[in-house]
Parts: structure tokens; C-alpha cells; sequence
């Protein structure tokens, strides 16, 4: 059972698609997530499964030609599809923010990195006096971990190491008191050691400012290590979830069992390296039935000829295949 | 490749302009009604007529042949200046940019010297001492956009100098030349040819202009510029000597910018995935 | 920052010692003779000699060039020899004129150019962008002369508001020398103009669907404020590396644009003084125009250290 008031996002039945001339392109299809306060919940698939842009739905910043076609994303009492337009922007970066993957390309190169935090608190709360702004931004950028931050604060991007244009990054997320960030590829630009500081950071702040995180990565190894609750995507909808244990200890759906034997060592009773035969899934041309047919060395007419519904296997454990036997 | 030819609207418009363009230069005699130097109805101006379609000039001359035959000499003109900055201007950049060091930083400076030093000076002080013909429209466009084509090839070379398949050919043994010429110069090769339609069209504007000024081609041949110029002072009485040049020029021009964009659309990795990274 | 300015200014004085090498020498390899000209039907060989000597055309190039030279730096700049009068009172007024040209052309090409690009992209892919787009690309491929003529045709001709030539000060008639400009500024703006926005715009369009736009606009960042101020510094950059390599088609174009409009500035003088092979007067007009090629250059280098940081850091 859901204990609804430590719930802090729920979606549900959000469907996303792009419209090209004539064509549809299904990114979202259909997805069902919660998060929970105080939660790291990885979001994990192939590039191109919908994982981004499920988050740029939440927070409505889906890019032309898309569109949210339905669905609803309850947060601290609001449907937010259904807010209005000033009303959506007091939500972004001031109660959910988003962390980008290239921490080079995340801040902007011309201006230093006071400006750039200033600028997000005075998108929410333009009325701080100059010495509060600055005392805010000295105090996010010490959470971080950025040393010296009086003497770095007014530098530039570019006199930044990765690894702390990354904090920066988060520094902005945090700054107005998000209760939830969503991470999008958060490490892929950085090398391991950097990766885990920055991951040891977000533990930090979940348990010590009650933040919570949507990690979105293809990167499994780290979902692994990393997540308290995870989710799996294919083709913009949701194959698998539960706690990250589960999911390791005992995948279910094949596309997740796949993405395991894929890493070496990572599965416990698996030993063989394998790999997923095909390429990822054509959006513009969907299969009847479900759409890992293609790839899956299980399919079989049934797989074939009906759509696959998301069933609770087990206890808190989803998976979207006929063959997982509750 | 057809087919994404044909996709891209700018493209195909331009392709056929250009191709419209080469061929009234090639086959100038053949339409030209008239003589382009002759003059048919004594020294006054007619305005256009069934006899003479765009009327005549000052001397009685055909303003509709002396306007094909101006295509032709625009033709020579471009054609000749962008050949020649493409010979000598990708050797030197293909080369500067390899064997770098001392000459090629030499080069560089000599080229900024030259990249921005004003095209209309250069025009001048050459048919000054050479005088004014077109040879001299030649040369003097052709010294201005050499720096250009350098420093175009120059840097698709230095971007690519470094990566490993050329390591691989050098420790290999192949021959420098060899190298240059099978591995590193067709990298250069989608800026260049958009770059080479930029100046098509820049020669087409600049030996147009410096006729104008009197200082481009000589009697008795006749470029759109020249006849700007001569119609310059009838403002008032006879404006149709200002327009059929000018459209033409235009023509013209155009076709070389609607291709090199056409061509730039195409070329540029501008479609990225708006969906995934 | 002080140390880059001198640095800036110091190669600027080193390039204009050997630009004047340069003009010196090629001016010197003009055929025709001054003294020719001059003498035109009357060649006495003595008279001739004598006024060789008088204006110094008797000595070797090299000596020449050094008196010249020397000259120069003590601000004498010899006399026309064509008209018997000093060269700095035939440039002074005109430098005055072709400047105030170019300022007002380069006004007008900014204010068109920078709030056209903006809207442009802000309008990507409407009716608007299209229109701003295809009236950019055909002004580029229209020869700047021809702009002005057609220009002079519609204002003068037709609408009769602006003269087609002659020249008033300022001080005598304000709105009279206003309008003796206006066309020739427009004509000289409407080139650059069109190039200067259609880099704004592209760059625009690129810069607004980089990361860190959409990081901000994740945050709250109205879409206006990104535009103007996250987006434009970074599109703008570009803009003036271009800007820096358009000074010699700016310059280029004046000389077009005042024969055009037959206006009494230094372009206008440079033509003449070339038909007349006056080589003070050449030699003069040619350094001022390098004297301001590079004073702009180096303004635009330290325009672009101020608002691209990476190179101040």
C-alpha cells in the first residue's frame, strides 16, 4: 500500500508524442512513476527510450514538435499539466529543478558563476536584497562542496574543474529549496572518481536536506550502486520496477535481464557476457504487441499479437511481460 | 544525394539559376538580337520597344544585348577569379597547415594582413599600375580572397593533423604528398565548396563595382558595372538603364547565395536528434 | 589588462610603419608622372627638371621615402602637386565628412541589424523569420552602388525629399546636412545590415537551443530575459569577429557610395587624386584610411576581450 503523504511526485498515464508532418513519434507512452520523499529513484534504459523526455514532461519543457497529449503529474497537491503558464515557471527551479550531463555545456560560458546562481533566484524571488542573494549563494555553493567560495564565486565556467562545474550545476538546483531534482545523465561527461563524489553528494543532501532525485541514466552500474528504487524504460514505457535490489538480485522482464548480462560481474549467478541482439526499437514504426518482440529471445505469438500490460508480480514489483509468473 | 538535392528547396533553386546563368554566358551570340557594340538609332536613349526590348543607351546601343553579353564577361570573370584563388589558395593552406612551424607562422600573419585590407583599394592600386582592364578585376580579387581559401583549408587541416588514422598512414611510410592529398584534403572539402559559391558571387559584385567606378573593364567590352555607370547621370530620363543591369546582377548573385545556403543546410550537422542525445 | 592594450597598441604602430612601406612602394610603381601631367602640351625639358627637383622626384625612391617619412611623423604631409596646395587642408575637412558617413552608416546597420536578428530567431520558423530571412539574402546579392542609385530613384527622383548631391556643413544648415546623409548611410547600413543579421539570427537560433538556455528556462528564467540577455551576449560574440573582418568592405564601400552620391568625402578624393597620379595626395589618403584600418581593429580586439572572458582569464 502507498503511504500517500510521503509521496512527493506522482505520475500518471503521462503520454508524450512528436508530430511530424503526417507522423507521430510516441516518446512517452503511458507512464506511471512515483517518487518518494527522501528517495533516489533511477530511471534507466537505452538512449532514445523516452527516460529525458519523460523528465522535460514533468517539467513541461518538451521542445517542439512535442507535446504532452495526457496524462497527470501530481505534485504537492497540483496536477501540474493542468497548471497555467506563471504558474508552471514558479514550480521550475524553485520546487523541482533539473541537472544536466555535460556540466560543460550546462552553464553559460560569458558570464560568472554569481550571475548565473543570482539569476535563478531572482527568476523566484526577486525581492532578496544583494547581501541576501549573496549570502544564499555563498551558503548552496558551501552545501556543494565548492572551497573558497567568496574568491571562486565570481569566476567563470571555464576556471572550473568538471567536477565542480557539476556542483555548480547542483548548487542551482538546490538553491531555492527544490524538494526534487532530476538529474539527466548527471556523470556522463565525467570520470569515475568525480562520479562518485558527486553521487556521495547527493546522498548527502537527501538525507540531510530531504531532497529527493530522479537519476536518469543508461549508465546501469551506477543506477545500481546508486539508487534506492528503480525503473526501467524501453520504447517510452515502463518495462520493469521496484527496489534496486530486487531488480539486480532478480530481473524480470528480458530487456532488463539482457542490460544485466550485458555487465560483467554485475548479476550474482550470471557468468556469461552477453548482449542484446537487433537495435533499439524504431518509434515512428511501433510493433503490435510488445515492443521487445524484435529482440527478445522469449517472444512467441502472444507476445506478437497482444500489447503487454504493466502487472504487480510481486510486492512493489512491476514488469511488463506475460511470461513473469507472480 | 539526388534525392536530398532535390529535398532542399534553396538548393535546387539555385542549382537552376546558376545553371541558367552559365548558359545565356556560353551562349551569349546566340541570343544577343543585335550587336552588343553597335549603335542602331543615333546617340539618343529609347526607352524599351518591340524593336528593343530593354531599350536603348546613350549611343543607341541594345541594352538587351549589351546585357547577355555582360553575362558573359560576369561568367569569365567569376570563373576565372574563383579557379584561381582555389590553385594557388588550397595548395598554400593544405601545406601552411601540415608542415606548420616558422613558415607556417609567417604565412599567417601575411594573411591577416591581406584578409580584411579593403577589397576596393586592392582594385584600385592594381588597375592604377597594371591599368584597368579585366585582367587587372582579376588579379586584384583574386589577391583579396586568397586568404580566404587559406584559412579555410588551412584549419580543416590542422583540426584533422592530429587524429590517429594520419599517424597511422605516416608511421606506415606513405608519402607526405600522399597523405595530404588521399587523407587530409577532402576534409576541406565541404567548406570549400561552400566557400567557393561565396566567392562566385563576391566576384560577380566586385568586378561589377569596380567597373563602376571606371576602373574595371575596358571598352570595348561592357559589364553590367560599366553600364551602371554610364546610366548613373540619366536618373531622370531614363531609368530603364538602371534596372535590366541591375536585375541581371542580382540573378546572379542570388543563384550563388541560394546554392552555397542550399549547400550549407545540407552540410552542416544541424540534425541532431531532437529526440535522445 | 592594461599590459593586452599595449601590447594591442604597440603591434598596431608596428603594422602601420610597414603598411607605409607598402603604399609607398606600390604608389611608386603607378605609371604616369605627376610632372607629365601637369605639363601636359608644354613639355620643356628644363622646366620639367626643375620641378622634379623642386618637389624632390629627382632623388632616389628610398631617400624619397624616408623625407616622406620623416615628414609624416612631424604632421607635414606634403603638398598636392597637382594643385600646389598643402595636402593636410585638402584631407582635414574631408576626413571631418567621410567620417561622420561612416559613423551614421554604421548607426544605422547596428540598429537595423541587431533587433531585426533578435526577433528573427525569436520567430524561428513564422512568416516573420521567413520575411526577415529572404529581404537579408537579397540584400547581400544587390551590388551597394546599385542600392544607391535605386535609392537616389525612389527618394530623390520620385519622392523629391533628399538632394542627390552637394554638401552643406552642419553648422550652416543642420537639417539640410541630415538629409545629405541619410541616403548615403542607409546605402552603406543596408549591406552590412543585412549580413550582420543574418548572423544574429543563426546564431541566435543555435545558441537558444544550447544546454544551458534550457537548464535556465528549467529554472524559471522567463523566455524574454533568456533571449536578450543569456543568449544574446553568447550569440553576439561571433558577430563581432565578423564586424572586425567587415572593416575593409565597410571602407571599401564608402569609396562606392561616394561616388555614388558624388559626396565630397575622402573616398571621392581618392578616386580623383588616383586618375590624377597626385602622389602626396594618394600617398596621404591611402595612410589615413590604413591609420583608421588598424585604430578599429584594435578597438574591436579590446571590444572583444571585454565581452568574451576567456580571453581576459
Amino acid at each position: 500500500m502507498e503511504d500517500k503523504s510521503r509521496t512527493l511526485l506522482r505520475v500518471n498515464n503521462l503520454t508524450t508524442k512528436f508530430f511530424f508532418s503526417g507522423k507521430e513519434l510516441v516518446a512517452v507512452n503511458n507512464v506511471d512513476l512515483r517518487i518518494d520523499r527522501k528517495e533516489i529513484v533511477g530511471l534507466v534504459g537505452e538512449s532514445g527510450c523516452g527516460k529525458s523526455m519523460t523528465a522535460f514532461s514533468i517539467l513541461r519543457i518538451v521542445p517542439h514538435p512535442g507535446q504532452i497529449v495526457s496524462g497527470e503529474v501530481f505534485f504537492e497537491n497540483n496536477d501540474l499539466l493542468k497548471l497555467k503558464g506563471k504558474e508552471i515557471r514558479r514550480v521550475r527551479g524553485n520546487r523541482i529543478s533539473l541537472v544536466y550531463q555535460d556540466p560543460l555545456s550546462s552553464l553559460n560560458p560569458s558570464f560568472n558563476i554569481y550571475w548565473q546562481l543570482s539569476e535563478v533566484i531572482r527568476a523566484h524571488k526577486p525581492h532578496l536584497s544583494k547581501k541576501e542573494k549573496y549570502d544564499a549563494i555563498i551558503d548552496v555553493l558551501n552545501k556543494v562542496g565548492i572551497p573558497d567560495p567568496e574568491k571562486k564565486v565570481f569566476q567563470f565556467p571555464h576556471q572550473y574543474s568538471g567536477g565542480m562545474r557539476q556542483r555548480v550545476v547542483i548548487a542551482m538546483a538546490i538553491i531555492l529549496g527544490s524538494s526534487l531534482v532530476i538529474a539527466d545523465e548527471p556523470t556522463t561527461a565525467l570520470d569515475v572518481t568525480t562520479q562518485r563524489e558527486l553521487f556521495d553528494l547527493n546522498e548527502i543532501l537527501k538525507e540531510e536536506l530531504g531532497i529527493s532525485f530522479i537519476v536518469i541514466s543508461h549508465d546501469l552500474y551506477l543506477i545500481a550502486e546508486r539508487c534506492d528504487r528503480i525503473y526501467v524504460m524501453y520504447s517510452g514505457e515502463i518495462v520493469e520496477s521496484g527496489s534496486s535490489e530486487d531488480i539486480f538480485n532478480d530481473p524480470l522482464h528480458p530487456y532488463t535481464q539482457g542490460l544485466l548480462r550485458a555487465i560483467p560481474g554485475l548479476a550474482p549467478d550470471i557468468d556469461k557476457l552477453g548482449t542484446i541482439d537487433g537495435e533499439v526499437q524504431d518509434l515512428m514504426n511501433l510493433p503490435v504487441g510488445c515492443f521487445f518482440q524484435n529482440r527478445c529471445e522469449l517472444a512467441d505469438e502472444e507476445c506478437r499479437r497482444n500489447r503487454q500490460v504493466l502487472r504487480e508480480v510481486r510486492p512493489n514489483r512491476y514488469a511488463r511481460c506475460h511470461k513473469v509468473k507472480t | 544525394m539526388i534525392k536530398s538535392i532535390i529535398r532542399n528547396k534553396k538548393l535546387f533553386i539555385g542549382l537552376i539559376m546558376v545553371l541558367i546563368f552559365v548558359c545565356i554566358g556560353i551562349f551569349a551570340e546566340q541570343i544577343m538580337p543585335y550587336d552588343y557594340d553597335e549603335t542602331y538609332v543615333g546617340d539618343i536613349t529609347e526607352k524599351p520597344s518591340k524593336d528593343f526590348w530593354f531599350g536603348t543607351d546613350i549611343l543607341g546601343r541594345d541594352v538587351f544585348s549589351r546585357v547577355i553579353y555582360g553575362t558573359r564577361v560576369s561568367l569569365i570573370a567569376s570563373i576565372s577569379i574563383t579557379g584561381l584563388t582555389l590553385l594557388f589558395g588550397v595548395p598554400v593552406g593544405l601545406l601552411s597547415g601540415y608542415y606548420g612551424g616558422v613558415v607556417d607562422d609567417i604565412l599567417q600573419r601575411v594573411v591577416d594582413i591581406f584578409f580584411s585590407f579593403p577589397w576596393v583599394l586592392m582594385g584600385l592600386l592594381v588597375a592604377a599600375i597594371r591599368g584597368p582592364g579585366l585582367t587587372s578585376v582579376i588579379i586584384s580579387l583574386t589577391i583579396t580572397y586568397f586568404p580566404q581559401i587559406v584559412r579555410i583549408t588551412r584549419s580543416s587541416v590542422v583540426s584533422v593533423k592530429e587524429q590517429d588514422f594520419i599517424k597511422a598512414a605516416k608511421l606506415s611510410g606513405e608519402n607526405d604528398l600522399i597523405i595530404l592529398f588521399k587523407y587530409v584534403f577532402p576534409n576541406s572539402l565541404a567548406p570549400l565548396i561552400v566557400q567557393t559559391t561565396i566567392i562566385m558571387s563576391f566576384a560577380i559584385l566586385g568586378e561589377a563595382a569596380l567597373s563602376y567606378l571606371g576602373w574595371g573593364v575596358r571598352q570595348p567590352l561592357s559589364s553590367w558595372g560599366m553600364m551602371l555607370q554610364q546610366a548613373a547621370s540619366y536618373l531622370w530620363t531614363a531609368r530603364h538603364l538602371v534596372y535590366f543591369p541591375g536585375i541581371f546582377i542580382i540573378f546572379a548573385v542570388l543563384s550563388f547565395n541560394f546554392t552555397g545556403d542550399g549547400l550549407r543546410d545540407i552540410l552542416d550537422p544541424r540534425y541532431k536528434r531532437i529526440y535522445g542525445r | 589588462m592594461g599590459k593586452y592594450i599595449l601590447r594591442r597598441i604597440l603591434y598596431g604602430l608596428i603594422t602601420l610603419v610597414g603598411i607605409s612601406v607598402i603604399i609607398f612602394s606600390i604608389i611608386h610603381l603607378i605609371p604616369g608622372d605627376p610632372i607629365q601631367i601637369m605639363f601636359g602640351r608644354n613639355p620643356n625639358p628644363e622646366l620639367i627638371a626643375l620641378a622634379k627637383k623642386h618637389y624632390g622626384l629627382d632623388k632616389p625612391v628610398i631617400t624619397q621615402y624616408f623625407i616622406w617619412f620623416g615628414k609624416l611623423l612631424k604632421g607635414d604631409l606634403g603638398q598636392s602637386i597637382i594643385r600646389r596646395t598643402p595636402v593636410v587642408e585638402l584631407l582635414l575637412p574631408r576626413i571631418g565628412r567621410t567620417i561622420s558617413l561612416t559613423l551614421l552608416g554604421i548607426v544605422f546597420s547596428v540598429a537595423i541589424a541587431i533587433p531585426t536578428g533578435i526577433i528573427a530567431a525569436w520567430r524561428h520558423n513564422t512568416w516573420t523569420d521567413f520575411g526577415v530571412s529572404s529581404i537579408s539574402l537579397l540584400l547581400i546579392s544587390v551590388p551597394e552602388f546599385w542600392i544607391g542609385i535605386v535609392f537616389m530613384i525612389i527618394f530623390s527622383v520620385w519622392l523629391g525629399i533628399f538632394p542627390t548631391s552637394g554638401y552643406i556643413p552642419p553648422f550652416e544648415d543642420f537639417v539640410g546636412w541630415l538629409k545629405i546623409l541619410i541616403l548615403p548611410a542607409l546605402t552603406v547600413a543596408s549591406v552590412i545590415a543585412a549580413q550582420t543579421t543574418r548572423m544574429i539570427r543563426a546564431n541566435m537560433i543555435e545558441v537558444m537551443s544550447l544546454d544551458y538556455i534550457t537548464l535556465m528556462r528549467s529554472a524559471g528564467v522567463r523566455q524574454r530575459r533568456l533571449l536578450l540577455i543569456h543568449a544574446f551576449r553568447n550569440a553576439f560574440i561571433p558577430v563581432l569577429t565578423m564586424i572586425g573582418m567587415q572593416i575593409g568592405m565597410l571602407m571599401g564601400g564608402i569609396v562606392i557610395v561616394e561616388r555614388v552620391f558624388t559626396f565630397p568625402g575622402l573616398g571621392a578624393l581618392l578616386l580623383k587624386t588616383l586618375e590624377e597620379r597626385d602622389y602626396p595626395v594618394l600617398q596621404a589618403c591611402i595612410m589615413v584610411y590604413a591609420v583608421a584600418f588598424v585604430v578599429i581593429n584594435i578597438i574591436i580586439d579590446l571590444l572583444y576581450s571585454v565581452v568574451n572572458p576567456k580571453i581576459r582569464y
